[in-house]
């Protein structure tokens, strides 16, 4: 394989990759080539003012895509950036590297950020006749109680044997109401073979598990940019228009006392660093910023639900975030509204 | 209630009134009616084109209206009985539905005054809904009818953090996460004027350039308070007139409790020790206008 020039180079050499791993499959019954990752990411800036985290970028052939170039493990990884809003980045790095590359970028460059997805945009094939649901995996880290004290909840469940335990399945339903869902598997079949593996994850990120047409991979991947980008034109519609606010629903009851004491420090993985302006029992008022962004954001939270505010051109991607995080970390399976109907979804 | 954040209180349960909620349940009257509103309008009057900006223009499939936000102890008769001369025509601009008949007028209030011949909705702790009957979108007057007593005491935060008006502590509230995110790591700083603008949201292009460098000055007293004393060591002037932090500051779990604490200690306290000096100077009585206004002359 020579030198990426193209986007067509670079899908014959994906190509290749997964047919390399379905001979391997056939042969060893595993694969062994790095699978294909992609993360979607939340955009203010164009490309050409947002720096490569590896190198830097080439555009492969003008239409969008891009490359990067010198630097560390060259030619790894491979931005569309064809949407105004939404990137989405391949890579061929193994996962260790993907995550600790697309963390550190975001975490460096304001104005870039996941795209954080909710609960209907990780079971978004449900009820599609070609897809069918492998695996589920649910969190809830009870991140507001003391170390002593938390009752930390992790499930990752492959689908498939479930009926051989009795009761298996209604735990597995339970749960997925109660806590947040932080990755689901889904495969594609036609006429009886899977086409597509993927694992979704609720920070934008999915991993081919297996494929044999890159042209599906992407298409399935850029399926769901567009539909993170019509939710995040939405919400900023609805910001723009009024002075409304975005209101977060829980299943797990906030410890408003606890919650109070987290974001006065900006600790905690909700990065939100706030002070209390207003103090009732059962209702707190807080006002500050996201530490994700520095973004100004207003939280007023009850025991079970939030209102969000985003001021100014504040971004809304900070609706779907908190709600994703706050969700795995203290409260439970979220959603996110705006005037009574569910957005983000 | 804070006595002294009576005007933000007005604006943040007026808009509520446009919203709904399903915890707790909420559905505001206007919502209810089909009413979608706007913020920083610009009207003009049949015939004659002088320009009107009432606080908050809406229409529904029933009618339309044009609310007037005061905490004024004066009448507002006058400023709503011209308001019945706008244009409907003009809706369209905004995305408003359009109308041919003559406003309903209402003033959304926190305690009752006579505005004459006008609807009239206290927002406090519940609603009260006066004059009901002067209203011909029979739909909305169902609505208010239904939604009166509802409580107001937990509805969504609003954008705005500063009104013209706003003195003192109002301000220093206002200004709270304003200032926070003059910490962030690399930070430029922000000016006073900056902070106004912030501060003020949808509203800054309503509030003429007058009435915001009063809210300069105020912000920068208060800023001066701030930096001398709450936060010394860690926020300082620079000569081109930006807030911004010192070069001791790191990001660091206790240097941001250390910050947040001392903004929330600047911003709390005041309501003690500000209230007893300035309650005979303080405005919200109606000894001063104490409404956005789009020209430079009070309406009272």
């Amino acid at each position: 394989m020579g030198r990426i020039q193209t986007l067509q180079n670079l899908k014959e050499m994906l190509q290749a990759g997964f047919e390399d791993n379905e001979a391997l499959l056939a042969q060893y019954g595993q694969t062994h080539l790095t699978q294909l990752k992609a993360y979607l990411l939340e955009t203010n800036y164009p490309i050409d003012e947002i720096e490569c985290p590896l190198g830097s970028w080439s555009s492969l052939g003008g239409a969008g895509w891009y490359i990067n170039r010198g630097g560390r493990s060259p030619s790894t990884l491979f931005l569309d950036a064809t949407r105004k809003r939404i990137w989405i980045l391949y890579t061929i790095l193994d996962a260790t590297e993907a995550d600790a590359v697309t963390d550190n970028w975001v975490r460096c460059i304001k104005g870039l950020d996941r795209c954080w997805l909710s609960r209907n945009h990780l079971l978004h094939y449900d009820g599609n006749e070609a897809w069918q649901q492998r695996g589920l995996g649910l969190k809830f880290s009870d991140g507001l109680a003391s170390d002593e004290e938390a009752g930390r909840f992790s499930l990752k469940a492959w689908y498939g044997a479930t009926e051989k335990i009795p009761g298996l399945a209604d735990v597995l339903d339970t749960a997925k109401e109660n806590f947040a869902i932080y990755s689901t598997r889904w495969q594609k079949l036609k006429e009886d073979s899977v086409t597509l593996a993927v694992e979704w994850y609720s920070n934008g990120k999915a991993t081919i598990n297996r494929a044999i047409d890159i042209d599906e991979v992407m298409l399935s991947i850029s399926d769901m940019a567009n539909r993170y980008e019509d939710a995040l034109d939405e919400a900023t519609n609805l910001r723009d228009d009024g002075l409304g606010a975005f209101e977060l629903n829980f299943t797990q009851s906030i410890d408003l006392e606890a919650f109070s004491k987290t974001v006065a420090m900006g600790r905690g993985r909700m990065n939100l660093w706030l002070i209390e302006t207003e103090t009732e029992p059962d209702f707190r008022r807080f006002k500050g910023v996201d530490l994700h962004t520095w973004d100004r954001v207003f939280l007023d939270v009850g025991p079970d639900y939030a209102y969000l505010t985003v001021p100014g051109r504040g971004c809304v991607n900070a609706a779907p975030r908190i709600a994703t995080i706050q969700g795995e970390d203290n409260a439970g399976r979220t959603s996110i509204f705006f005037d009574g109907v569910e957005i983000f979804g | 209630m804070a006595k002294l954040d009576r005007r933000i209180v007005l604006w943040r349960n007026t808009i509520a009134l446009f919203h709904e909620r399903n915890r707790p349940r909420f559905v505001g009257p206007f919502r209810k009616a089909g009413y979608a509103y706007r913020v920083e309008t610009v009207l003009s009057t049949r015939r004659t084109g002088e320009e009107r900006s009432p606080d908050i223009v809406a229409s529904g499939p029933s009618g339309w209206l044009v609310l007037e936000l005061t905490c004024n102890d004066r009448s507002k008769e006058d400023k709503l009985d011209s308001y019945r001369q706008i244009d409907p025509r003009n809706l369209g601009m905004y995305g408003l539905k359009v109308h041919q008949s003559a406003p309903d007028t209402i003033c959304s209030r926190l305690s009752e005054i006579d505005d004459g011949k006008h609807t009239q909705i206290i927002v406090k702790d519940t609603v009260v809904v006066k004059k009901m009957e002067l209203l011909g979108d029979e739909k909305l007057k169902l609505a208010l009818r239904d939604f009166s007593g509802t409580e107001l005491t937990k509805l969504p935060t609003i954008p705005i953090s500063l009104l013209p008006e706003s003195k003192n502590h109002e301000v220093r509230r206002g200004l709270v996460d304003i200032v926070m995110q003059i910490f962030q790591p690399g930070s430029k700083g922000k000016t006073a004027h900056q902070m106004v603008e912030e501060g003020l949201d949808k509203l800054s292009g309503s509030v003429g350039a007058g009435k915001k460098t009063a809210m300069r000055t105020r912000v920068e007293k208060e800023m001066k308070v701030l930096m001398h004393h709450y936060l010394k060591g860690y926020l300082e002037l620079k000569d081109d007139g930006t807030y911004a932090p010192t070069d001791t500051v790191r990001e660091h779990p206790k240097t941001l409790e250390r910050i947040s604490s001392k903004l929330k200690e600047w911003a709390n306290t005041t309501q003690i020790d500000l209230f007893e000096t300035d309650i005979d100077g303080f405005e919200c009585d109606g000894q001063d206008g104490d409404d956005v206004h789009t020209s430079e002359e009070s309406d009272d």
